[in-house]
């Protein structure tokens, strides 16, 4: 007897269809989600904002860090920060195109990732990228936690911004991507200020905190300066699993072991 | 509540950008220069999975011999997209619930194997396939020994892929992925060889009084529903923003000589511009 029902329709859909076709679409939006590593939390470690700091920063963050991997399993992606926007400046004043600063920019991700490797290398904690993703469960089976660099993949294939060249999806997407795909259980940006202000405090003293917003109401407000990447506001509108995240302040002990637990101590981001 | 944490000062190299988020446009602006063409006699030409690929040797081996004939006139980065085997791994990712990340790489696979047929066939005139990270990294190098190459029409974005607005069906693909790369070297042309004579005013499987469109604004397209397109609708979208791709070729693959055509800068086919 042939099949029937949503399964079968989505079958005949998927050979006979544009894949852009809305009803398609309709018909995948109905099935049902698997989340793949669902008791995970990603945490991405600032490159600026963190890691640029050195030790007075980073020692802390990673003391905490060990501390948590006892009881929360947890991926952590590594920012670019200042040697990233070296090189964008270099690059774009080259005259040189957003793949080759993706590029570029993706490598700075990638020695935070490996320094906060070497520090947490004596804790059993690998660095993992490319091919070696697969073997994640593993990885966070036998340690607990993981590091990778933050940076997504995309190289020459990187969306072209409206204006200029800087690369649009950075070190705050690929991290969102990584927990957004694994249906992981929170996602956690680890930056140096408590979380969102109306403008950027570091050059603006009337800024005021946001401790809770939706992606629509901060879209609407269309703040100059943001905390975290625009775009990522985007694709948490489409989201599937980590509909809201959490910008915490990670040069305040022990707020990454707080927001983990579930607590609100930073801004939430709700989509 | 800031005043709790303890004063520790950044490391900085200076730069235009030092110590900002990158995300004030002000701030962002002063780097702006005109972007060059890194590889401005490239020409990319994607050929399409169900439309091309899998219509077998009747369809295939008369484009692989116009693309043989063009080799010594034009430098290509031919890019294969995925056909039926792909709507099959979507569907069964999809009945196992797997999220669109997982669904990308699984798909980008199909396309992938396209491309090593089509440069198996192309072998003995020196063309090869080479993966994401060589055309990423020496497409150069590999076009100096070669007239061609052959690759994935679908961009790396593996686990990284964006959700799309509805459902599960990863938002980019082959024409997606060659656009991104061509504006990226700034190529010199960007031809989708597909098995229609392009686009039309209305839908012409429907429509008897539907004609072709020579020319149609990107902007044009997305603003009017004419049904089902040849191409993705995210193309069309990105081409707002590319640097030096403003205007793409659809030609029909099924009639010899039109490839040739194309990279004639003959009128054949559907020409997307985007102002």
């Amino acid at each position: 007897m042939a099949e029937t029902g949503p399964v079968a329709l989505l079958e005949s859909l998927l050979m006979s269809k544009s894949l852009s076709d809305p009803e398609l679409a309709r018909a995948t939006d109905a099935v049902p989600d698997h989340a793949v590593l669902p008791d995970v939390s990603v945490l991405k470690i600032g490159g600026q904002s963190l890691m640029d700091r050195g030790r007075a920063a980073v020692h802390p963050v990673v003391e905490e860090l060990v501390e948590v991997k006892r009881i929360h399993k947890i991926l952590i992606g590594a920012g670019g920060g200042t040697r990233a926007r070296h090189v964008y400046a270099l690059a774009a004043e080259l005259g040189l195109p957003t793949g080759i600063l993706t590029d570029v920019g993706s490598a700075v991700a990638g020695q935070n990732a490996q320094m906060l490797g070497y520090l947490m290398a004596r804790h059993g904690v690998p660095v993992v990228g490319g091919a070696a993703f697969s073997a994640l469960p593993l990885y966070l089976a036998a340690a607990g936690a993981a590091i990778f660099a933050g940076m997504p993949p995309y190289d020459m294939w990187q969306h072209v911004p409206s204006e200029g060249v800087i690369p649009p999806y950075r070190t705050d997407a690929g991290c969102y991507l990584v927990a957004e795909t694994y249906g992981c259980r929170s996602m956690i940006f680890v930056k140096d200020e408590d979380g969102l202000y109306t403008a950027n405090p570091k050059n603006d003293s009337s800024a005021t905190f946001i401790p809770e917003i939706t992606v629509d109401e901060l879209i609407e407000l269309d703040l100059p300066d943001l905390v975290i990447e625009r775009p990522v506001l985007e694709l948490m509108r489409r989201a599937r699993h980590v509909r809201s995240v959490q910008v915490v302040n990670g040069l305040r002990p022990g707020l990454i072991t707080r927001a983990l637990a579930g607590e609100h101590v930073g801004t939430i981001i709700s989509a | 509540m800031t005043a709790t944490a303890p004063a520790v000062t950044g490391k900085d190299v200076p730069s235009a950008l030092m110590r900002q988020t990158l995300l004030d446009r002000e701030l962002v602006r002063p780097i702006d220069r005109p972007v060059i063409r890194l590889l401005p006699w490239l020409n990319v030409v994607t050929l399409g999975g169900r439309s091309i690929i899998d219509r077998g040797r009747d369809v295939v081996l008369p484009v692989v011999d116009e693309l043989r004939s063009l080799l010594p006139d034009h430098r290509m980065l031919i890019l294969t997209g995925a056909g039926i085997r792909a709507r099959h791994v979507l569907g069964v990712g999809l009945d196992l619930g797997l999220p669109t990340g997982a669904l990308a790489g699984l798909a980008a696979t199909e396309a992938e194997q396209n491309g090593h047929l089509i440069a198996a066939l192309l072998a003995a005139e020196g063309v090869s396939y080479l993966p994401s990270g060589s055309v990423a990294h020496q497409l150069a190098v590999h076009l100096a020994a070669s007239r061609a190459v052959v690759s994935n029409g679908f961009p790396p974005y593996g686990i990284y892929e964006f959700p799309p607005e509805v459902g599960k069906i990863p938002p980019h693909r082959t024409d997606t992925g060659a656009l991104l790369l061509a504006d990226a070297y700034g190529a010199a042309r960007t031809i989708y060889v597909k098995d229609v004579d392009g686009i039309f005013s209305s839908d012409p499987t429907v429509d008897v009084t539907a004609r072709r469109l020579p020319r149609v604004s990107a902007a044009e397209l997305l603003d009017n529903d004419l049904g089902d397109l040849p191409i993705d609708r995210l193309v069309l979208e990105l081409m707002v923003h590319t640097k030096h791709v403003k205007e793409i070729q659809i030609v029909n693959g099924l009639i010899p000589g039109n490839i040739t055509k194309a990279l004639r800068d003959e009128a054949v086919g559907t020409t997307v511009y985007s102002d």
